[in-house]
């Protein structure tokens, strides 16, 4: 979705699951996401927590065994071991791995949704919505991602973002 | 075996041998041991983290890096446009270091040379006098 799409509300409605929004970047005290025509919102799901994350760039989607995920290197000892569960070879650089637990549980929770106002979208057949009112574009605007948690209690639930 | 005939007199002496580079035209050095050797350096990706100056990876190949950044620790800009990234040796793993563009040298020096210093670098506890610069010596063992 972009972020024209998902309009100056605060959260998205979509498939009757309301997404507060937040910048991505925002999460790892980074400066905010710049409104450029390849900014994008992802909405992540995990449970019974929704929310969606403003990003500078969808780069695409990709399946990651397990055996290509590799840990966050040592060297890393501070708050980031919490927010990457690690990093795989991604084309010709690397992607990290953001934790999806922490990322739906860190501070603004389901309780605090009442409280947001939000930019409603329907869901089409194909599983991807558009702005409600709109007319459908050209592109899918929105991938909703189901994550899971592993079987094996071992291994964190992640998803590449 | 080969062996050295010392004549009574000789003294024994220890050489080291120093990898000296540059960072922000500041002359550093490490003990080539501790140095896994020089990469061009090609365009890191940035890490949020909060350990102080680990904010990137790096990748060659199928290897991926953590970055120190030692400029930003010495509060310097890496000098040239074709910087390069030299590997140090830490006992977690390796680790790039983005250095100066001009090319790092080996220099053998006697141990008796290289003395402690209470210098403002961290983890640079020895120097040595190379030409007529005192180069602190970095240790990136941890």
């Amino acid at each position: 979705m972009t972020l024209e799409e998902a309009g100056s509300a605060e959260a998205v409605t979509a498939l009757g699951v309301t997404y507060p929004l937040r910048d991505m970047a925002g999460c790892f005290g980074q400066p905010q996401v710049s409104f450029a025509p390849e900014s994008r919102i992802i909405l992540c799901t995990m449970g019974n927590l929704h929310k969606g994350f403003r990003v500078n760039e969808v780069l695409g989607l990709t399946d990651v065994g397990k055996e290509r995920i590799r840990p966050l290197p040592p060297h890393f000892s501070g708050p980031e071991r919490k927010w990457f569960t690690g990093l795989f070879l991604f084309r010709e650089t690397v992607a990290l791995l953001v934790n999806p637990g922490w990322l739906l549980g860190e501070e603004t929770g389901p309780a605090q949704l009442s409280n947001l106002s939000a930019t409603t979208v329907m869901a089409l057949p194909s599983s991807h919505a558009v702005a409600a009112g709109k007319e459908p574009p050209t592109r899918p605007p929105v991938e909703v991602l189901e994550l899971e948690e592993a079987p094996d209690a071992d291994d964190t639930p992640w998803v590449p973002l | 075996m080969l062996t050295t005939r010392r004549g009574s007199h000789s003294k024994t002496t220890t050489t080291c041998t120093l990898v000296v580079f540059s960072i922000g035209g500041q002359r550093l050095a490490a003990r080539t041991e501790e140095v896994g050797g020089v990469w061009p350096w090609t365009n890191a990706m940035p890490v949020p983290s909060g350990t102080a100056f680990m904010n990137a990876l790096v990748r060659r190949g199928e290897d991926v890096l953590p970055v120190f950044d030692l400029a930003a620790k010495l509060n310097v800009q890496v000098r040239g446009t074709t910087s390069l990234c030299l590997i140090a040796k830490r006992k977690d793993g390796p680790m790039a270091i983005r250095i100066d563009e001009e090319i790092p040298t080996l220099h053998a020096v006697e141990q008796t040379a290289i003395h402690r210093t209470t210098s403002a670098h961290d983890e640079a506890v020895e120097a040595c006098l190379i030409e007529t610069n005192e180069v602190p010596i970095y240790s990136f063992r941890g």
